[in-house]
């Protein structure tokens, strides 16, 4: 099925490249692609899903089933797929086995994890093998930001409503008198692990049916933290992340959106490439991808009719425009410079561009209705533009550092 | 005795005479009649069937039940298997060799065999196992066996207590006059009707006289069953070391112990003192809420809550439950880390695990983490394994903060968390059943419970009861170590009491008697 996919839309995409050099490609697009990777570190039940379905918005159900072995003592989640992830999140479930040593994570995860996430429940004080293996990490890679989260605070009050605001400062110390309970173990827990970490959360993140008003508290605080910690590009995606949350509110131009993002972010990096003319094919490569994915998402096979009726709605615009910019790039000296920087945010903003379009041509064909050509044009010219002014936007301090 | 037999003989004749001639002079009127075939065929046909059912009856339904060994309830895993391999002898030489069980030769034998093949089940090295059991404990055996099987006889078997060796001799004789009379019948039937009377024999042969020889043969082999087993019991509390107290004292700890089982407030307060304590004893990880668990116990606020492990060791409670008549004391053990119980952790739990009745593996609800758990109950499981003569006491497994989990803003009990429908019930089936999977082989019964002031669930209507059902076989354990903290008090009196050359006089003469 594959194969018949493939051809179809290499036939589309020209010019042709080898699948099996593409996909020795997007294999490079997806290492070289700036995705946050959050390293979860702590006992079971200590809340690392809730911290994932926080920040993803997948199914707990979803990612208890996506962590796959990574590691003897760890597993790894790409979000929303190990084809085009968007985020990584690795999980040390061995710190509750007797005799975990964390060397082996250590090396694993050396260069790779740009957060350390710990999860520790506040009423929970046998920490003895956390403690000891988070020594040993810190002392391997001190740069590396580590977040600690104290969570299940509703356990110190049970059957009681979290506090109306949130009560802790950035180091999570209560900037309001606390349930007694809650004071003790808190105080006991910053003693514990403050030498150990950059920030201390306290959080409670609960799934609707618990029963609290406020079902992420201290959620915010976790995001702005960790936008301020992770390296710039992965901050970006993060934002995107959140942002495309925000705005969206189709179930399947919600699902659609991460994988949109990272397939996008993976074009970007194709673009940034500066050798001429080799990115048009990439680029291609990427964008079926990405259709292909996003066609198993809407659970619709991706029909030549269905490329060919797109592609004519569309034009074939996006293709022909990163091919005058290819030849830009024939231009020595200024060229390859202008090159990079347009070509990345090119690249990104039309397979963004597409992606949404696309979405809204699939939504079309599942309520049984035929998609309007020009309004489906007028759509993907308004998202390029859109996308095109945020990318330049984003890569504009970047670019300066 | 001649006398006697002759005496039988005539008068059995004497009674059959008038039967034996109506029978011959009928048989000869209906052969001379020609009827002698339609007569004879019925009731061969009849004969026939009697002796189906006979065969039927006797072959489904046993006249009288088996005597079934007791096994009691302070028999450790050892021990029930001793007295399996005692029943599997008795049932063997039954089956196998029915015509010595009459003669009191076989029960001496059998009683030698069986001592040595006892001795050596629990001394395998030694080389005379026998010799290693002291002679008042063998004494104590006999006595108390002898006492037993006649308590049994007069019970079960009618006129038992009148029943000597030559009764049971001479039910085989009673068998044997009825083989002759038999034998003279059909010799004067057959002068008469030589055919038909040939093929009658045949089946009366195949017909009455096996149910009368099943019949027999189950009357000696119930006794001989009996007789076997009760020896082979005492001969299992002789081989534990549990009848060093002595007969007499051996019964009088027994009948304290069936008092102490009855049903709320029977005991009285002698029975109590001795064996009527039971000791409950708590472990678990740190935090798992041990503390608040026994202040729920207790009903009083007792032990020191702390929102902070304490440093603290074990701590002792009494307490008076309902439902339960004895006395309850409850050690508080100091939980051990995530990582898994420490040496001294295990050293101390497991010097209160032989104390006690029933273990209380206390869990957080809201903790998956439980491999501690498992090595603590892996290190107790191993330790007794290797002492045979020890009992293992139940596990019970006590799920706490019930209120934590999900939907964790509810609490709305009771909770029917068997089969309830409601979220918070389902939450709680669910974290049962992991329990289950995760720890399930240790543990004898999973309660969940709450234990936070105020809201109290599962104490009285799960937890109190499923101590009860464990205290049968609790107070199995309380009255083995009580019978065994006396040996080893004892011991040391009586070996000066008892000079060690009256001692090995005495055995000599009494296996020399057994032996005989």
């Amino acid at each position: 099925m594959f194969q018949k996919w493939w051809q179809s839309i290499g036939a589309l995409f020209a010019p042709k490249m080898e699948e099996q050099a593409l996909e020795n490609k997007l294999g490079e697009l997806r290492e070289r692609s700036p995705i946050p990777v959050f390293w979860l570190f702590g006992k079971t039940q200590s809340g690392k899903s809730s911290v994932v379905h926080f920040l993803t918005r997948a199914e707990h159900a979803e990612i208890g089933s996506g962590f796959r072995p990574c590691t003897r003592h760890s597993s790894l989640y790409d979000f929303p797929d190990d084809q085009a992830p968007l985020m990584q999140f690795l999980d040390t479930r061995g710190v509750d086995e007797p005799g975990y040593d964390a060397a082996e994570d250590i090396a694993a995860f050396e260069s790779r994890a740009h957060v350390m996430i710990v999860t520790v429940k506040v009423l929970d004080h046998a920490q003895e093998n956390v403690l000891a293996a988070l020594r040993k990490i810190r002392t391997a890679r001190p740069q590396r930001p580590v977040i600690l989260l104290l969570t299940c605070l509703h356990e110190a009050y049970p059957q009681q409503q979290h506090p109306d605001n949130y009560v802790f400062d950035a180091q999570g110390r209560p900037t309001a008198p606390l349930p007694e309970l809650l004071q003790q173990n808190l105080d006991a827990q910053l003693t514990r692990f403050g030498p150990l970490v950059d920030r201390i959360i306290p959080i409670d993140l609960t799934r609707p049916i618990e029963g609290y008003h406020q079902p992420e508290y201290g959620g915010e605080m976790l995001r702005s933290t960790l936008l301020e910690m992770l390296p710039a590009a992965q901050s970006q995606i993060l934002q995107a992340v959140d942002q495309s949350f925000a705005s969206i509110h189709d179930l399947y131009a919600r699902k659609a959106m991460p994988t949109i993002l990272a397939y996008s972010s993976m074009a970007a990096t194709a673009g940034a490439v500066p050798v001429p003319l080799v990115d048009t094919a990439l680029l291609a490569g990427v964008q079926s991808a990405m259709l292909h994915q996003l066609a198993k998402l809407y659970g619709q096979p991706l029909s030549r009719e269905r490329i060919a009726e797109l592609a004519a709605a569309l034009g074939v615009g996006f293709v022909g425009r990163q091919v005058a910019r290819s030849l830009l790039k024939f231009i020595p000296v200024v060229g390859t410079a202008v090159g990079v920087v347009t070509g990345a945010v090119l690249a990104g903003a039309s397979t963004y561009a597409l992606g949404k379009a696309f979405c809204v041509y699939y939504r079309a064909v599942l309520d049984g209705k035929t998609p309007d050509p020009n309004e489906l044009k007028r759509y993907y010219e308004e998202q390029f533009t859109q996308a095109q002014a945020t990318w330049n936007r984003l890569r504009t301090p970047e670019k300066a550092s | 005795m001649k006398v006697s037999t002759w005496r039988l003989i005539l008068l059995g004749l004497l009674l059959a005479t008038p039967v034996l001639t109506l029978s011959a002079f009928g048989s000869l009127y209906l052969w001379q009649q020609g009827l002698s075939l339609w007569v004879w065929w019925p009731m061969m046909g009849a004969m026939f069937i009697g002796w189906y059912l006979a065969w039927y009856w006797q072959r489904s339904r046993v006249l009288l039940l088996p005597p079934e060994i007791e096994v009691e309830p302070h028999f450790t895993d050892r021990d029930r298997e001793a007295a399996q391999r005692v029943e599997a002898r008795a049932r063997a030489t039954v089956r196998e060799q029915p015509d010595k069980l009459t003669e009191p030769n076989c029960y001496i034998q059998s009683a030698r065999e069986l001592a040595d093949d006892l001795a050596r089940f629990y001394n395998p090295k030694a080389v005379d196992a026998v010799d290693r059991l002291t002679v008042p404990e063998i004494l104590a055996a006999i006595e108390l066996a002898a006492e037993d099987l006649g308590e049994l006889v007069s019970k079960y078997a009618p006129g038992g207590h009148l029943l000597t060796i030559g009764d049971l001799k001479n039910a085989t004789k009673l068998a044997g006059y009825y083989d002759t009379g038999m034998a003279a019948y059909w010799g004067i039937m057959a002068i008469f009707d030589p055919i038909n009377t040939a093929l009658r024999y045949v089946a009366s042969q195949a017909g009455s006289t096996a149910p009368m020889r099943l019949l027999q043969n189950q009357l000696t082999g119930w006794f001989y069953e009996a007789f076997l087993t009760r020896l082979g019991k005492y001969l299992i509390e002789v081989n534990s070391g549990r009848l060093r107290v002595g007969a007499r004292r051996y019964r009088e700890l027994r009948a304290q112990m069936q008092i102490a089982s009855q049903p709320n407030g029977t005991a009285t307060p002698e029975a109590a003192d001795a064996v009527g304590s039971v000791t409950v004893t708590l472990l678990g990880q740190v935090q798992a809420g041990k503390s608040s668990l026994v202040n729920a116990l207790l009903g009083e606020q007792r032990a020191g809550v702390s929102a902070v492990p304490s440093s603290e060791g074990a701590r002792r409670y009494e307490v008076q439950s309902p439902g339960i008549a004895s006395r309850l004391i409850v050690h508080d053990t100091h939980g051990y880390g995530h990582e898994g119980p420490r040496a001294d952790q295990v050293e101390q739990t497991l010097e209160l695990a032989r104390q006690s009745d029933v273990l209380l593996l206390v869990l957080h609800g809201r903790n998956p983490a439980r491999k501690a758990d498992l090595a603590m109950l892996e290190k107790l499981s191993a330790w007794f394994a290797a002492r045979p003569d020890l009992k293992a006491p139940p596990i019970v497994a006590v799920m706490t903060h019930v209120d934590l989990l999900t939907p964790a803003m509810e609490w709305a009990p009771p909770y029917n968390w068997v089969d309830g429908k409601r979220p918070k019930e389902q939450s709680i089936r669910d974290a049962v059943q992991a329990i289950q999977e995760q720890l399930g082989t240790h543990l004898e019964a999973i309660v969940p419970v709450n234990t936070a002031a105020g809201k109290l669930f599962g104490i009285d209507e799960g937890l109190l009861p499923a101590l009860a059902v464990q205290l049968s076989e609790a107070r199995g354990v309380a009255f083995l170590r009580t019978l065994k903290a006396e040996a080893d008090r004892d011991k040391i009196r009586r070996t000066f009491q008892q000079t060690w050359e009256l001692g090995k006089e005495t055995a000599r003469n009494v296996w020399a008697a057994f032996r005989r």
